[in-house]
């Protein structure tokens, strides 16, 4: 940082920091693009500390940096620092920084294809993003599996001797991103059905690796690829050797205790869906409802069986709590409050509320009561019939009732209407 | 929906065009894709693409489609206005489709979209007749009289009422007859174009559009796709490219037809099915590409450039072997059929949650579509 940059004490900090949390929405997305354009973040970083819940909620287009571009796909290891055990296949957050900072030094002047491809990038660029992805990855993996301690690490918290393990398994997580991430982003269209045979050669090379790399390679496929499980356990059984089964199960049924733990601890499934927009919502709920019926689908002990009950349970109300929510604010409320006729970019509005409830749903009644949900859509069908022609024309009724309640309902409405 | 309610897979080798079926812009996600044609007692069946990605399709009454999956209210509305058609045909179909979305079945943009398109094709039928007439007049012009098209007095409506009135006679028509045969003509030929050189008519636009699809694809396919997609990328393209040089045989067919507008007048006169069959062909050929040229251009980033080429794979329609009679090529068919590949989909990709996403993606593809 030069010299004459101001910088600000801790007191001062704590002060902001403060400020922040009660901030609203805009000014929460201005001071984060602003510590995003800081060319050294420093203390400020800490600054984003306590909004990262609205941030994930927000879903702002962050800055490609080369932080993020190397930590972004193992986002789902990362744990915040206090939860971290040097055991856990996971990452603790404030590794983040002094990896990074290794990376970085160690990459010299091969940093200048990858800055000139995230230059002025953001997070939306998925493209971008991928391209300098497969530049950085193998060579961040080159370098962090040897890579001695870095600077900053004891600095952050973190004791000298969980280093090597850590940072080798970051590296060997990172070698295999340029299979792994086609795979991930085919499984977030959800069309094309993962490809078995590049997962059993990331299985199978994982036949030598220490036991947290394992873990841990396993732990972000049961993440981001949906009913991977059942391809696993074909993969365990049919290893060549009695060794190798067991190495695969124990790394598999630490990764699935530790996800476990992460959707138990302080609300993790729930602000996940509480937290996220409707549009999210419904997603987040199809890929929790997944990572459950995937950790079900692990033959545990009793006791996991009854953790993940409860936690069925929670996400149950979450998601009844967030689809009533979304009804009231974004569907019903603007039919009930109307002041003008709706118009057509109201009803594109309006529409794509219905649809986005109707995806939470179709996914939550999966894990709650399905005649809870189908009384809130019949409620909801009869709020939309109920609002005067004049203000909401028999056709705009209808799409919305067809959203909500099938073609069939709508079909009567024209009909009657006739 | 129930997958175990579908009928066996047939596997689909279709002869005709007719037989290939017409492609439907359904909006439901699980009809995306379909085909109708004709069955037997004025009834309608459906094609439906393997939804696993695998070989063969479905083949299926419209009643028997609601009894797997619940069809859009749009949907319904379109298969209910295709059983009354006399015939089944591309043009006949997208004209309902047309209707149907103006009507606001398929969502607020496609509505606005549809009406502004009728407006736009009547433009289309109006310049199309014209283009005849200045076509007709030209050649009366220069078979009377040479040259005088460049000094021609002003008065185009006076030349338009001499060159009918010449040239009725030497068809052995009346002029009331020569007058409204080019405006049936128009109607005919306004989809592909009068001039062979204008790419304004919607079939040479798709022409185009198609050959842009099928360059990028292969220059996406050679930098991003890794070997499973580069397979279908391979394999649209090598299709698209028959179905292109074919496109071109067709089109010339038509034009040399328009480049002597006496001659289409007589050939009218004896036969106009002929002329009508002949002008549609590259309608039929060209049909369902469309919605593929969507998809691909819908998909702007990588990870969805990779879905998108999964499930046009699918889509790529089947050339029959008819396409070899009407075009006098040999294909070699053999070759296209061993190209197409087996697209390993999630099963479940259409259905449940993600419904509602294809859903507005379908709306959106009909407002971009019409």
């Amino acid at each position: 940082m030069p010299a004459d940059t101001p910088t600000a004490s801790p007191t001062e900090l704590r002060a902001v920091r403060r400020s922040l949390t009660a901030a609203n929405d805009a000014k929460v997305l201005q001071v984060v693009a602003m510590v995003d354009d800081m060319a050294d973040r420093g203390p400020a970083d800490g600054l984003i500390q306590p909004l990262r819940g609205r941030l994930a909620q927000l879903r702002p287009a962050r800055k490609l940096r080369l932080e993020r571009l190397l930590f972004t796909p193992l986002d789902p290891l990362i744990v915040p620092a206090r939860d971290w055990r040097p055991q856990d296949p996971t990452i603790p957050r404030n590794a983040v920084t002094p990896i990074a900072a290794t990376v970085r030094i160690a990459l010299g002047r091969d940093i200048r294809p990858i800055g000139a491809l995230i230059a002025g990038k953001t997070t939306l660029d998925t493209d971008a993003a991928m391209q300098a992805g497969e530049l950085l990855w193998p060579i961040a993996a080159r370098v962090l599996a040897m890579a001695p301690l870095p600077l900053g690490w004891v600095e952050a918290g973190l004791k000298p001797v969980t280093y090597e393990p850590l940072a080798r398994s970051v590296a060997a997580v990172l070698g295999r991103l340029p299979i792994l991430m086609p795979l991930f982003q085919d499984a977030s269209g959800g069309m094309i059905a993962p490809r078995e045979d590049a997962i059993e050669l990331i299985v199978a090379g994982l036949a030598g690796e220490p036991h947290l790399t394992q873990a841990m390679v396993i732990g972000l496929l049961m993440t981001r690829l949906p009913r991977v499980g059942p391809l696993l356990q074909r993969i365990e059984s049919s290893s060549r050797s009695q060794q190798e089964r067991v190495m695969l199960r124990r790394a598999s049924d630490q990764a699935a205790d530790v996800l476990l733990e992460r959707l138990e601890r302080d609300g993790g499934a729930e602000s996940q869906i509480v937290n996220a927009s409707l549009a999210d919502a419904g997603v987040e709920t199809r890929r929790l409802v997944m990572l459950l019926d995937e950790l079900e689908s692990r033959s545990g002990s009793q006791e996991r069986r009854s953790r993940l009950k409860i936690l069925r349970a929670r996400l149950d109300a979450s998601c009844r709590a967030r689809f009533i929510g979304g009804l009231n604010e974004e569907l019903l409320g603007p039919l009930q409050n109307l002041v003008t006729a709706v118009d057509r970019p109201m009803q594109m509005q309006l529409e794509t509320a219905a649809r986005q409830l109707r995806s939470l749903e179709t996914t939550a009644r999966q894990i709650g009561n399905a005649m809870v949900y189908d009384g809130l859509l019949r409620q909801a069908t009869t709020t939309v019939r109920s609002v005067d022609p004049s203000a909401l024309s028999v056709l705009r009724a209808a799409r919305l009732v067809e959203i909500l309640a099938g073609s069939e309902a709508a079909m009567a409405l024209l009909e009657e209407a006739q | 929906m129930s997958e175990l309610r579908l009928p066996p897979i047939q596997p689909y080798f279709p002869t005709t065009f007719l037989e290939r079926g017409v492609a439907v812009p359904f909006t439901t996600p699980l009809l995306f894709g379909s085909r109708a044609r004709p069955a037997l007692r004025g009834h309608v069946e459906l094609i439906l693409p393997n939804p696993t990605g695998g070989r063969g399709v479905y083949v299926l009454a419209w009643e028997s489609v609601r009894e797997f999956c619940r069809p859009t209210v749009h949907d319904r509305q379109l298969i209910l206005r295709i059983t009354a058609l006399p015939a089944i045909t591309p043009i006949a179909i997208r004209r309902l489709a047309h209707e149907v979305a103006a009507e606001g079945m398929a969502g607020e943009e496609a509505m606005e979209a549809a009406r502004a398109k009728m407006d736009a094709s009547r433009d289309d039928l109006v310049a199309a007749n014209y283009m005849l007439l200045m076509a007709l007049i030209a050649q009366v012009d220069a078979n009377t009289n040479p040259g005088v098209l460049e000094t021609a007095a002003p008065d185009l409506e006076q030349r338009a009422h001499n060159a009918v009135a010449r040239i009725a006679p030497r068809i052995g028509k009346p002029t009331a007859w020569v007058a409204t045969s080019l405006e049936a003509l128009a109607e005919v030929l306004h989809h592909i174009g009068v001039n062979p050189k204008a790419t304004g008519a919607r079939v040479r636009r798709l022409l185009v559009v198609l050959n842009e699809v099928r360059t990028d694809i292969a220059a996406w396919s050679h930098g991003n796709a890794d070997d499973g997609l580069a397979c279908y990328a391979d394999m649209v393209c090598e299709v698209a490219d028959v179905t292109l040089s074919l496109a071109k045989v067709m089109f010339d067919a038509v034009h040399a037809l328009t480049a002597d507008p006496i001659g289409l007048l007589r050939s009218w006169a004896i036969d106009p099915d002929l002329v009508t069959r002949l002008a549609g062909r590259p309608e039929w050929l060209l049909d369902g590409w469309d919605q593929i040229c969507l998809l691909w251009r819908e998909a702007t980033h990588a990870a969805t450039r990779r879905s998108a080429l999964a499930e046009i794979a699918q889509l790529v329609p089947v050339l029959p072997r008819e396409a070899t009679d009407w075009a006098g090529i040999m294909l070699d068919s053999e070759r296209l059929t061993r190209l197409r590949r087996v697209v390993p989909l999630n099963e479940d990709w259409r259905t449940g949650a993600i419904v509602y996403e294809l859903l507005a993606r379908n709306e959106h593809l009909r407002a971009l579509g019409v």
